[in-house]
Order: structure tokens, then C-alpha cells, then sequence
């Protein structure tokens, strides 16, 4: 007995532990983003707010290219997960419902791009986006996006129309729904929770998106929150309070609906997560 | 194999299906097989065309580009073939082969870190004990956040004075390094921000795979008094090759490709001792303009991804029995 519970404790030692580990990086960006600029560049540091005051986040949206980054990041992230969507999502339920000669084939080289390193892909993006005047616009993001998202949603989601219930499938078809009937009544009600992970996940790679972003928006037009926030390092020498301010922000939706979506989303990270 | 359900039809001879079609779920005749493909092919073709426009496209431009010469500072020069001189010229540039050899090294270091760091965690959350999903959940925060953001995060606790990490380190007594000063103690810095990030994958992949684990081996061999060490070396891992092989090719084409991280991090410094493969390609392209060295030089890094995913799954694919 003495074992098993001694055994226990250190576990959660161990874990908490670990969850101080993970939790560090937040809450010492949030901590800083709560202090007066003499404390942020105190030396050695001072870890609580003293007081802690909003005057830097006051600081990050008086110039007004903060609420452009934010703005342009939900424009391109949430106009490319759905054209990823809408694109995707049949393009899973054909690949898991109708296998013809090449479906397989095709399907492993889609899924395969994943594997690509967008490097890649950003100097031919950056050349014809240059030579058509479309540099640092919302158009040039949504589609590079859409090379990551689309791979992704079709990932997801052909896993979890394969296991579509046959029955279900056979009974709408004898009552004479057609395939496009099937996908639109039976296919899409039924994985609604899947499209929504994989929404989701799509959202999130748009919105942490950042290499194609730095290499094809140049001003606060077009730029978006992580290369606002990168580009607050170099300027003017490394401005703190805004920069932690605006991570904070940032980072701050995201956590709190992977706190929410938990349960689905642990599935989908598992297969689809994981950036790099 | 498939179970062939068409009614009526008595002679095997006649049946439309071939047998060596084990794929397709239901087994039409032919006629409906048509329009099977039909279908799939209307469902797919959407998606098949953008990829062929947005990505297919573009990689061919980028190939063709990588054996060209391009010059966009000089419109007065002309675009001409030049071989395999953008490739040869990358193997004789010091430059690219520090950050080959830099990036292959930290593949394997942080592969091989993640592996134990995750396997340890995996099989600390996966016991029967209260409370543990929390610790699932906040493991798996980090995979959600955007690299470009956690390398901000760990700029400022790592930064020397002002920074959290040399001031808890100087609180037991340690005087913190200069992490972005000494080039090790800077690939450190780049090493310990990356498990943050990509260990939690290791976690969830590793834990849905002993989901679903059968329970008897365990029993049986704790029964015939096998230890703990035992039971993971001959039991769980060879259990666990499938999501092993997962997690290596996964890891291995994002440790390949990092970039985010170190650019807010590091920024490929001091010196060039932490500028990845990404770092130099993205550098060389749009730093200097050497758009067809770059694309060359992403080719390499192409090439090398594909090359040794082939190889894992050729060493690590499960046999088919055993």
C-alpha cells in the first residue's frame, strides 16, 4: 500500500512538475505584459507585477497597427479554412466512399505536401505574387494558406468518412438519394463533429501561419499578428510591453478554446497537429 | 479481402468484379462501377485541380527555377539555363554545408530527446490515477500555439539579466549563462524551446496508441515476474512500433523544415551557429535575391525529407505477421 501511494505521489510531483514546464512560457509573457516599462527591464527581474496595470496593453493599440494584424489574421485565417472547406471536405468523402483506380495514389501525394517544407513553396509564391502587384495582400495569404489547410481537412476528414456507418449509406440509397444526396443529408450531418475539428485545426494553422506571411506582406495592410509581433523586435531594438501585450492577446483565444474543445480536438492534434 | 455480395448472379465467371479489386467497399456491376468512378472522381476533382494549381505549379516553377540563373536586381540580365550550377555551387558554399550538417544534427538530437521526454510523460498520464486528464490537457497547450510566438516567449525567459530562466538559476546560487551570446548555449536554447513545442505530439500520438493496447500481455508478464523495464522494453515498445513510425516521419519533416522558432529566437545567431536549412534558404532568397540558389537549396531539403522518410518506413513497417 505504502508503495502504490508513494508511487502516486511522485507521479503528480513529476506532472506538476512538467505542467509548470509548459505553463512557464505563458504566464511569464502574460506577466510581463502587466508591468510598467521599468519593471520589464529591471535587473534581476521582478516576477510579480507591481502594480499590475493594463498600460501596456493601452500602449499596443494606440498606434492602430495592432488592430490591423488582428484584423487581417481573422480575414485570411477564416476566408481560407473555408475555401479549404469547401474544397475539402468532398474531396475527403470522395477519396473514403468512392475508390476509383488512382484515388489511392492521389491521396497519399496530397497528404504528402504536408510533408513539404513551405520554404519551398514561398519563391515561387513570392515571384508570380510579385510580378502580378499582388505582394502584401490579403489574396496572396488566403491562397498560400489554403496549400497547407487543404492537405489538412482532406486528412482529417477521410479518415472519419470511412467510417461511415455502411448501413446508413445503403438505406439513403434505396430511398433513392442519389451520391451527392447521401454526402449532403446523410454524409455531412453525421461527421459534424469531425468538420469541426478539422475546421478548427485549419483555423489554427492559418492564424499560427508566419514564413509566407513574413515573405509576402510588407506593411500592416496586409501583415499579420505574428509578423506584427516579430517585426517589434527589430525596429526599434526589442519593444517589450507591446510585443508581450500583443502575444498575450494573441495566444489567448487559442488557449482558451483548446480548453473548451478539448475532447475533439485531442483526436484531430494526433493526427493532424503538430507544426513546425 | 472483398466479400462479393452481388445477388442473382451465380456464375463467377460472369461477375464484373475482378478479385484482385479489394479496395472497394461495395461491389458493383459494371455499369454502376462507372458510375462509381464517376462520382469519385466528381467528388475528388475539385480538390485535385487547386492542389495541382497552388501547390503542383508552383513546385515546378521552383524546380525549373533551381536549374536556372535569376537575377531580379538587374532587369538588364537574362534568364538562362545553367545546369546543375546552382546545386554544385550550394556543395562548395560553407555556408550551406554548416547549416546541412548543423540541421541534420539537431534532427536527430531533438528527434531522439522528444522520443524519451514524450515516452516518459506518455507513460506517467497514461496510469489509472485521478485527475490525470488535466495534466493531458495542459500537455497538449504548446501544440496549438504558433511557433513564431513561442520563440518570443522563450526570447524573453531566456534573455540574459531581464530574462526569468538566468534569474531563477541565479536564485539557486548558478550564474545563468549568455544564452544568445555562446553559440551552444544559443542551440540549447533552440533545442529545450522545440521539445516544448513538439513533445506534446509525442505525448498524444504515444497515449492514443496505448488507448488501445490489449491489456493481457501486461498481466501475463507481470504474472511471470517480468519488471516494469522488462515489460517496456519487450512488451510496449514493440507494441508501440506503429505509432513510433508516426511520430518519427512527422517529427522528422518538421525538425527538417523548422523555421519560425528560430528566426524570432535566434535569428540564426551568433554567427551562423543555429541558422537551419530554412533559415539559410529563406535568407539566401529574399535577403540576397538568389531566388534560384534558394529554390536549389529547398530542393536539396526536399530530396533529403523524402529520402529518409522512405528509409524509416522501409526499416520501422511493421512485418506483416509478428
Amino acid at each position: 500500500m505504502r508503495v502504490r501511494t508513494s508511487r502516486q505521489v511522485l507521479t503528480y510531483l513529476a506532472l506538476s512538475v512538467m505542467a509548470v514546464l509548459v505553463l512557464l512560457p505563458f504566464l511569464w509573457t502574460a506577466l510581463m505584459s502587466l508591468k510598467l516599462d521599468r519593471d520589464l527591464l529591471s535587473i534581476p527581474p521582478t516576477f510579480l507585477p507591481n502594480p499590475p496595470t493594463l498600460f501596456q496593453y493601452r500602449e499596443t493599440f494606440r498606434s492602430g497597427d495592432f488592430l490591423n494584424y488582428f484584423r487581417n489574421s481573422i480575414i485570411v485565417s477564416s476566408v481560407s479554412t473555408a475555401l479549404a472547406l469547401a474544397i475539402g471536405v468532398p474531396a475527403a468523402y470522395g477519396f473514403a466512399q468512392f475508390r476509383y483506380r488512382l484515388s489511392g495514389m492521389l491521396f497519399g501525394v496530397i497528404v504528402a505536401t504536408r510533408m513539404f517544407p513551405p520554404v519551398t513553396l514561398i519563391i515561387p509564391y513570392f515571384l508570380f505574387m510579385r510580378s502580378a502587384g499582388l505582394l502584401d495582400t490579403h489574396f496572396a495569404l488566403i491562397i498560400t494558406y489554403v496549400t497547407i489547410q487543404l492537405p489538412l481537412v482532406i486528412w482529417i476528414l477521410e479518415g472519419f468518412f470511412r467510417e461511415l456507418p455502411n448501413q446508413v449509406v445503403e438505406a439513403a440509397q434505396i430511398d433513392g438519394l442519389g451520391p451527392v444526396g447521401v454526402f449532403v443529408r446523410i454524409g455531412i450531418p453525421l461527421s459534424m463533429p469531425a468538420v469541426s475539428v478539422a475546421a478548427s485545426l485549419a483555423f489554427i494553422a492559418g492564424w499560427n501561419e508566419f514564413i509566407f506571411a513574413l515573405a509576402l506582406t510588407r506593411t500592416p495592410d496586409a501583415q499579420t499578428v505574428p509578423v506584427g509581433l516579430a517585426s517589434g523586435i527589430t525596429s526599434q531594438g526589442f519593444d517589450f510591453g507591446p510585443i508581450t501585450a500583443g502575444a498575450t492577446l494573441y495566444v489567448l483565444p487559442v488557449l482558451l478554446f483548446t480548453f473548451l474543445a478539448q475532447k475533439g480536438l485531442v483526436k484531430g492534434l494526433a493526427t493532424g497537429g503538430s507544426t513546425g | 479481402m472483398s466479400v462479393n455480395i452481388e445477388r442473382g448472379k451465380t456464375d463467377p465467371q460472369v461477375s464484373s468484379h475482378p478479385p484482385g479489386k479489394r479496395r472497394e467497399r461495395r461491389t458493383p456491376g459494371r455499369a454502376s462501377r462507372v458510375h462509381h468512378t464517376r462520382t469519385g472522381v466528381l467528388f475528388t476533382l475539385p480538390a485535385l485541380l487547386v492542389m495541382a494549381a497552388v501547390v503542383g505549379y508552383p513546385m515546378l516553377y521552383s524546380l525549373n527555377l533551381s536549374f536556372r540563373s535569376l537575377n531580379l536586381l538587374d532587369p538588364t540580365s537574362k534568364e538562362s539555363y545553367v545546369g546543375l550550377a546552382n546545386y554544385s555551387g550550394l556543395f562548395e558554399s560553407s555556408e550551406f554545408i554548416n547549416s546541412l550538417v548543423l540541421t541534420a544534427a539537431f534532427v536527430v538530437v531533438t528527434i531522439s530527446l522528444e522520443l524519451l521526454v514524450g515516452l516518459a510523460i506518455a507513460l506517467l498520464i497514461n496510469q489509472n490515477m485521478r485527475g490525470l486528464n488535466w495534466f493531458r490537457l495542459i500537455v497538449s497547450l504548446p501544440l496549438m500555439m504558433a511557433p513564431s510566438v513561442a520563440g518570443l516567449q522563450f526570447r524573453f525567459l531566456f534573455a540574459d539579466q531581464y530574462g526569468a530562466i538566468d534569474a531563477i538559476l541565479q536564485k539557486v546560487g548558478i550564474a545563468g549563462p549568455l544564452w544568445f551570446v555562446e553559440p551552444w548555449y544559443a542551440r540549447a536554447a533552440i533545442l529545450i524551446s522545440n521539445l516544448w513545442l513538439a513533445t506534446p505530439f509525442v505525448v498524444l500520438v504515444l497515449l492514443a496508441a496505448m488507448a488501445n493496447l490489449p491489456k493481457e500481455p501486461f498481466e501475463a508478464a507481470r504474472l511471470d515476474g517480468a519488471g516494469p523495464l522488462q515489460a517496456l522494453r519487450y512488451l510496449l515498445l514493440p507494441m508501440l512500433k506503429p505509432a513510433l513510425l508516426i511520430i518519427i516521419v512527422v517529427r522528422m519533416s518538421d525538425a527538417f523544415k523548422m523555421f519560425d522558432l528560430v528566426y524570432n529566437l535566434t535569428g540564426g545567431g551568433p554567427g551562423r551557429s543555429t541558422d537551419v536549412l530554412s533559415n539559410y534558404i529563406y535568407r539566401e532568397s529574399f535577403t540576397r535575391a538568389h531566388f534560384a540558389q534558394g529554390a536549389a537549396a529547398s530542393f536539396v531539403l526536399v530530396a533529403l525529407v523524402a529520402t529518409l522518410t522512405f528509409i524509416c518506413f522501409r526499416i520501422l513497417r511493421p512485418r506483416s505477421e509478428v
